[in-house]
């Protein structure tokens, strides 16, 4: 059992390298934009706080690329079909396929949440850098989610990348629409109801598109 | 060791399996044959568990094909028609991949095949040419001594050269192992040199499944010249395909016995009556021919 879920993971990850780059890339893209201090010469003082939120935030685009690739890309090149009738039953291959999800998206936090450190954020910050962090990674879920379901629905990886990024966006437009009918007030709760909207997408995404592989059959 | 029991497959209102009864014991080597879209990638991919069953069951090794499929991948080895391998991977790395698999996975059997088709480990799959992926298929369900091999016209697409080797090595096992084996395929040759028993798939539904000795010893060419002016009256009984040509009058018979010849000339005016023994690959295009004329 260990040794098939290790298997698993290994194929997994050899098929998210290119997405695991593109999230390392995302990660020290806005760093290496501060080697250009003409951009951002406005910023002064919180520059390297700014690049921190911006990498943070466009770090998380990695889990769409990957949640919108584990389970297509398979489907398209029929691997997937290989793996079918490996032996490995459905539930084992879409656990692998989570964890490997979930693995990454506490990569991307950790690392995040570590190079908050580096920058050396005030101590009183700390507090709402976790805050930021979960915020994002409601976001980061969001966009695992919708990625995931559509991974599921069609042999193509695109739509599935497609829907993920623009999942979290379409919450927030909505969100949005909703505050300025009701009139709510613009202020945190906004922000804690965008999380929970995130998170509870994402948790529904990730639900519906994990039944339907377990109920599918790949030939 | 494989058992249909009124299986069938529809896709909405196309019927692509219908109530087929299939039963092949065990060490038997069994031969599914048919033309395009009969039916045999369907059939045997409900035996596998591949895809869902409409009615009936499948059994493999006594393991139903619904309830049980990931056993079922476990303990039977399958060649599929192509070959999916992930592209990625070196020809090493999809044998340690599939090694975690297989509980029963040898080694040694494996290093040999390695050699015996002259794969290389270090080689990846996407620069593998056709013939030596289906190798690699074949090592991969040989690996592990399955009880039972099922094989879904794995030489489709190879050349003459590659198909006999591919064949080859697939008789070595059955003769070195008591190996149960489905092999469908439309190089029916290949069917008759390694079968015991044949199965025959039309329009989704087992025409025929008959020991191929038994079927081709019972199976004649006949050939009669019609008298001047005559037309055949009575088409012997078991006759699968005719042809008129002018006065020459040709049938494929089955259960041929010495009586069909002379019940032959008794009701139909012929001067001249020739019999000829035909291979499975002649009595498989009759089959076929007859069939269509009759639609």
């Amino acid at each position: 059992m260990i040794a098939e879920m290790r298997m698993l993971l290994w194929k997994d990850f050899r098929l998210s390298r290119l997405c695991i780059i593109a999230g390392i890339i995302f990660t020290i893209i806005p760093y290496l934009l501060l080697i250009f201090p003409y951009f951002f010469y406005y910023f002064t003082d919180y520059r390297f706080e700014t690049a921190w939120v911006a990498s943070a935030f466009v770090s998380q685009l990695a889990m769409a690329f990957i949640a919108g690739n584990i389970i297509a890309c398979e489907r398209a090149d029929r691997s997937a079909a290989f793996l079918a009738y490996q032996g490995a039953s459905r539930k084992m291959i879409v656990t692998s396929k989570m964890l490997f999800c979930t693995i990454v998206l506490v990569s991307i936090c950790a690392i995040s949440f570590i190079l908050s450190f580096w920058i050396k954020l005030k101590p009183y910050e700390i507090k709402e850098v976790l805050k930021f962090q979960i915020f994002i990674a409601a976001i980061g879920f969001c966009f695992l989610g919708g990625a995931w379901l559509l991974s599921n629905l069609f042999p193509s990886p695109v739509p599935a990348i497609v829907f993920g990024i623009l999942s979290p966006i379409c919450i927030f437009y909505g969100l949005s629409m909703t505050a300025f009918y009701f009139h709510w007030p613009v202020d945190s709760t906004i922000q804690y109801w965008y999380t929970a909207f995130n998170i509870t997408a994402g948790l529904i995404s990730l639900v519906a598109g994990t039944w339907h592989f377990i109920r599918s059959k790949e030939s | 060791m494989i058992k249909a029991e009124q299986l069938t497959k529809h896709y909405r209102r196309l019927v692509a399996v219908d109530h087929i009864n299939l039963e092949i014991p065990k060490g038997c080597v069994f031969g599914l044959i048919g033309p395009n879209g009969a039916g045999k990638t369907t059939l045997i991919k409900m035996l596998m568990g591949l895809t869902k069953i409409t009615a009936g069951r499948g059994t493999v090794i006594g393991l139903d094909a619904s309830a049980q499929p990931d056993r079922i991948h476990r303990l039977v080895g399958y060649v599929p028609e192509t070959h999916t391998i992930y592209r990625w991977m070196r020809v090493s790395e999809v044998i340690r991949f599939c090694r975690a698999f297989r509980d029963t996975w040898n080694d040694k059997l494996c290093g040999e095949l390695l050699s015996t088709f002259e794969l290389d480990p270090n080689k990846k799959v996407k620069h593998l040419s056709k013939g030596t992926l289906a190798k690699l298929s074949l090592l991969l369900a040989l690996a592990y001594e399955p009880e039972v091999l099922i094989l879904d016209e794995p030489t489709s697409g190879l050349d003459a050269v590659v198909r006999e080797e591919f064949v080859d090595s697939l008789l070595n096992t059955i003769c070195q192992r008591e190996c149960t084996v489905l092999f469908s395929s439309h190089a029916i040759e290949d069917v008759e040199r390694i079968a015991e028993r044949v199965g025959l798939i039309f329009n989704g539904q087992l025409q025929l499944d008959a020991p191929v000795k038994d079927l081709l010893s019972t199976t004649r060419r006949v050939r009669a010249v019609l008298k001047d002016g005559c037309v055949p009256k009575a088409v012997p009984e078991g006759t699968i395909w005719q042809q008129i040509d002018g006065r020459e009058w040709l049938l494929t018979v089955t259960n041929f016995t010495a009586d069909t010849i002379s019940r032959l000339q008794a009701t139909n005016s012929v001067e001249n009556v020739q019999t000829e023994e035909i291979s499975l690959t002649q009595f498989f295009k009759d089959y076929v021919k007859g069939r269509k004329v009759k639609k």
